[in-house]
């Protein structure tokens, strides 16, 4: 799809054509996961603040001046909604299920890739959810995330580099217990 | 392996990343050939590249589902509105009859609803009618509270479109002021009463159209997300008709989507607008946290003198919109980069240069630095610990330190932690925060 067509659907999205959202939802849905995903390391709270997101997006989309920028945002509003989670997070002390539970020593491939994705920092998180979620280049998270060319690799470097030393690292745990 | 090996890696990661120049792969390819710890570092990188794929497809038809649902959800609610008008509107129009039928019907209506304005009854209650006294949002004052106890005040001003134009924040009631937070194009200006007496301007953007934090104070936007929430089916709302000697209408909402969280809106019955939003979360009644936003004025005209700053003259101005403060991080990475920024602090003070201690403490003026934080200018730096990262807006980090100074003509060393944080509206900046030298004293 391309930008034009992008803007002429956000324009009848803001003459209150809600049906054409849906194709916004499904050009930018996977955008918007990455983003969370990377922001809050876990991904039933990632799929939670998409939904959000999108939704608020939806709500919102009048004010939105300049279409050419819905992806950027389309991210802030996913941003802004992370950003509220972690307040949350830090004022209340929801119990949560997931984060309490014990990992299983032997728990699947998967299960083990997501605690190692968690377990990253979220400066190298972010740029890492976006390259192999979203397919976003170098260049790309680069632009997104408001940082130098060079920084964006360093850090998609720097994050592929620990996460296969938590892997390593729990691998090694899983075979001495 | 050998001492390249540790170079080598990065640039294996880069390979499977496929962000390595042709001219490099050349090069590492040739050491894989050599070196058997990096090509089963590179198998390792490879199979885990696999396993995330893998997880990505997984994730991909997950999202697939969810996307969809959202999009039916969408759908649906357009659909149901548009069938529900446009066969009304059909029926109607099929025949001489109805029309006429319709027409009385309308007529009827006008006069029985100027009877019932003309008797000052209230009319049937609907939350549209909120939603749409809210719309067209122009200003607002408002309390919020926390615990049930009084927090921030708000005052915020927006354009015809609803864009953030300013707003001034009062947060608490100290004895000597309280903490001010003014905005307006892209510039904020803060005011510390004493015993800090600073006035800390700068760049902070307006994004997603409301500035951090303030955007879920605003009484249009929590009406409009609760009216979408009930239509996605995610919460329940029941309105309450007050008993007749009370003149405010309480609305209930509860989430059905498994959200822990309760909302009381109180509504003027003649104006419809919200005066008031509770927000409970949390189930166990000792573990229920409070948040509530009290709607002093909404759309009434604002006195200009509310946003510009109008501080003591004796407060100190931290001026970062039209100085560069800070350390350019370069090709650093943040750690790497507060670690330096917090270095070259402390050998700036040592060496009594203000010049270059102003600007890496966020451009703290000289008189900052040493009225009142004299007794603690270092004189040699022993050690500096590892950044700790601090969830925020802008990254920040704190770090642990040991120093000499000298006190009385007596060498000592303070363990201070320091919070370095990055420059907002200044990218790739980090400074040393001024007002920690004296908190952790």
């Amino acid at each position: 799809m391309n930008a034009r067509l992008d803007n002429s659907v956000i324009r009848a999205c803001q003459k209150g054509n809600k049906a054409a959202y849906a194709v916004l939802v499904k050009r930018y849905y996977k955008s918007v996961f990455a983003l969370c995903l990377g922001m809050l390391g876990n991904v039933h709270d990632a799929e939670d603040t998409t939904q959000e997101a999108m939704l608020k997006g939806l709500l919102k989309i009048k004010k939105l001046h300049k279409p050419d920028h819905f992806e950027w945002w389309i991210l802030q509003i996913a941003r802004n909604l992370c950003i509220d989670s972690f307040r949350r997070q830090k004022r209340v002390r929801v119990s949560n299920v997931e984060e309490s539970r014990p990992s299983s020593p032997k728990s699947d491939d998967n299960d083990n890739l997501q605690q190692a994705i968690r377990r990253l920092p979220q400066e190298l998180r972010v740029p890492l959810t976006m390259f192999y979620f979203d397919g976003k280049n170098a260049k790309r998270i680069a632009e997104t995330l408001n940082i130098s060319h060079s920084r964006a690799c360093h850090r998609i470097r720097t994050a592929r580099q620990q996460l296969h030393e938590l892997l390593t690292e729990r691998t090694n745990n899983e075979q001495r217990l | 392996m050998n001492s390249d090996c540790e170079t080598m890696k990065g640039q294996i990661a880069d390979l499977v990343t496929g962000i390595l120049s042709e001219a490099q792969v050349q090069k590492l390819q040739k050491h894989l050939k050599e070196c058997a710890a990096c090509r089963d570092y590179a198998r390792a990188l490879r199979n885990e590249d696999a396993l995330l794929t893998e997880f990505v497809e997984k994730m991909d038809s997950n999202m697939k589902h969810h996307q969809e649902r959202l999009s039916q959800a969408i759908a649906r609610s357009c659909q149901s509105r548009q069938t529900a008008t446009l066969s009304i509107r059909r029926i109607i129009m099929r025949s001489p009859i109805t029309k006429l039928a319709a027409t009385v019907a309308i007529v009827g209506a006008v006069i029985l609803s100027i009877h019932l304005w003309d008797r000052s009854t209230p009319s049937a209650y609907a939350f549209e009618q909120t939603v749409e006294a809210m719309q067209g949002k122009r200003s607002f004052h408002i309390q919020t509270y926390f615990q049930q106890r009084r927090k921030d005040e708000f005052w915020a001003e927006f354009d015809e479109k609803g864009k953030l134009l300013r707003y001034r924040q009062k947060e608490g009631e100290g004895p000597n002021g309280s903490l001010l937070t003014l905005w307006e194009n892209g510039v904020q200006s803060q005011y510390f009463p004493p015993p800090e007496g600073v006035h800390l301007m700068k760049r902070v953007d307006n994004t997603d159209g409301g500035l951090e934090g303030l955007e879920e104070f605003d009484p249009q936007t929590i009406v409009q997300e609760i009216h979408a929430l009930v239509a996605e089916g995610k919460a329940a709302m029941e309105v309450q008709d007050p008993p007749p000697y009370v003149r405010l209408k309480a609305i209930h909402v509860t989430r059905t989507d498994g959200k822990s969280l309760r909302q009381v809106l109180v509504v003027d019955p003649v104006t419809k607008l919200v005066v008031r939003v509770d927000n409970y979360w949390g189930m166990e009644p000792e573990q229920v946290f409070h948040k509530g936003t009290e709607v002093l004025e909404y759309n009434e005209p604002m006195d200009p003198r509310l946003f510009k700053p109008n501080f003591p003259e004796d407060t100190i101005v931290i001026d970062q919109v039209t100085r560069e403060v800070g350390m350019d991080q370069g090709e650093m990475t943040d750690e790497e980069a507060v670690v330096e920024t917090l270095g070259q602090t402390l050998g700036a003070l040592a060496k009594e240069d203000y010049t270059t201690a102003s600007k890496l403490c966020g451009g703290a003026p000289r008189r900052l630095l040493t009225e009142r934080f004299g007794h603690l200018r270092p004189v040699s730096t022993v050690s500096i610990g590892s950044p700790e990262y601090v969830q925020n807006v802008l990254p920040v980090y704190r770090v642990k330190c040991t120093y000499r100074i000298e006190r009385d003509g007596q060498a000592e060393t303070v363990n201070p932690t320091f919070t370095v944080r990055a420059v907002s509206g200044q990218p790739g900046r980090w400074y040393v925060t001024w007002y920690v030298l004296n908190k952790d004293d």
